[in-house]
Order: structure tokens, then sequence, then C-alpha cells
């Protein structure tokens, strides 16, 4: 990655309570933000991933405890758009978590599978309570999600 | 302004979101939900007309409704989904087994 490619442009960071309701106010501030910084065709993917994220973070890692926070920075840059959210809980075995394969029939655990779909690359912190995704900027795309792994393909 | 809208007719629901569905919806929808399917609702259709949003906890309130109508005999149907939301249900192989249909332009 460049070094042109990793100053952001935009950015949005906003430190949340650990709150359904909270995570509503700051995702609709994230669509704003998206938006209002003219990637309106990423907008959808970015929310998505940022709710899951919040989410996951609010209720499982922080047990949603009042006292307890959730950082999260959206970056916009030339060509990506970089989500980061860190909780204050102990971590979780993502690489277990990540590589399990759902059936259509299950209710739960899509959130994994959804950050697979939308991010371009996806990293979590060796304990398990920060992870940063990537977005790459295309003029248009399309995605195919099939036995667990990313797969693009970019129209020119 | 409620979040959905629940309308009845015989064994037949609508369910009309005004909003997103989303893991702040999802609680209070699946409680009316149950409680429907307990009193003999069979079809449930779920109108996305205003929703731009569809998180994995409204996923899995889709699909949970599915398996519980499906037990007795029932099937659920998901109308005017937004492009976005349809090509995620495609990407999670559901638009089938759910129903989904996507709005008109």
């Amino acid at each position: 990655m460049s070094r042109s490619q990793q100053r952001p442009a935009a950015r949005f960071h906003q430190t949340v309570p650990s709150g359904l309701e909270d995570v509503e106010k700051v995702c609709v501030g994230i669509r704003r933000f998206m938006l209002r910084s003219g990637v309106a065709d990423l907008c959808f993917a970015i929310e998505l991933l940022a709710r899951e994220c919040l989410n996951n973070a609010v209720v499982h890692a922080n047990n949603s405890k009042a006292d307890k926070s959730v950082d999260v920075t959206v970056s916009i840059a030339e060509r990506w758009v970089r989500l980061e959210v860190q909780d204050e809980g102990s971590g979780f075995a993502w690489q277990k978590a990540y590589k399990k394969e759902l059936d259509t029939i299950e209710c739960s655990g899509r959130g994994l599978q959804i950050c697979a779909l939308y991010a371009d690359r996806v990293r979590f912190n060796r304990r398990g309570n920060r992870i940063v995704l990537w977005v790459k900027k295309r003029k248009e795309m399309e995605r195919k999600f099939e036995h667990g792994r990313i797969c693009i393909e970019t129209r020119r | 302004m409620a979040a959905f809208v629940l309308r009845r007719e015989g064994d037949q629901a609508s369910i009309r979101l005004n909003g997103d569905l989303t893991a702040l919806v999802v609680p209070d929808l699946q409680a009316d939900l149950k409680q429907m399917l307990e009193e003999g609702v069979r079809k449930l259709i779920f109108d996305l007309s205003d929703t731009a949003m569809l998180d994995s906890s409204g996923i899995g309130l889709l699909i949970a409704s599915l398996n519980s109508a499906t037990k007795n005999g029932g099937e659920i149907r998901v109308i005017n989904a937004a492009s976005e939301i349809f090509r995620l249900l495609q990407h999670m192989r559901l638009t089938t087994r759910l129903n989904v249909s996507a709005r008109s332009a």
C-alpha cells in the first residue's frame, strides 16, 4: 500500500456507549459522513460492516455494560475506505469463527460472514478486540460469496 | 412512529417496516411475531418498501420466522427489497428460501 493510499482524505471518529440505540445513532452518522464525502456507492457496505462490528462489540464483547464503550473510525482515502472498531472486551477466537460455514437455516452467526463478503481485507489484533476492514473503491463491482471465501470480479 | 406495523387477516399477517430491519428493532418484532405464530398465523409477508438497511440480526429474524412458519406448514415472503438488500440476501443464498422479491425501479 503506497503512502498516498494510506493518507485519509476524510475521517469519522466516535466513542460509542455500549447500547444498541447508541449504535443506531452512530450508524446514521456514518451514513451521513459517507454521503457527504462523496462515496455514496460504498455507503451500504460500510454502514453494514460498521453495524455488524459495533453490534458484536456492544452485545458480545462489552456485554451491553454502561461503563464500557466502543471506538469506531472510518477513514476515506483515494482508493479505499478503512473501518476500525475496538471494544473493551477480552476478545474472541476470531480464527475459529471466521472459518465457520453456515447453513442457510441458522438464525445467527452471520456477522463475520458479512465482513468476509463486503470487505476486501479484514484484520484482527491478536487479542481479538479490534477489527480493521478495508473496502476498495471501484467504478463498478460485483462480489460473489462462494464456499466461505471472497471472490471479486471487477467490470471495466 | 412505530418501527413496524402488523396487519393480520385470518392466518396471514403482513409486517410493514417503517425503517431499517436491524438489531435495535428485532427483539420487539420477534416477540410480536412469536405471539402471532402461536395464535395460528401461517403466512408472513415482510414489506421492506421503506427499509434501506438489513443487518445480520434482521436476517436472523427472517430465518427464524421462516423456520417457525414452515414447522406449521406455513410460509413467508419478503417483498419490495431494495437492490442492495436483495443483493445481500442473494450472496447469502437466501432469496429462494425466503421468497424475496426486489422493489421495482
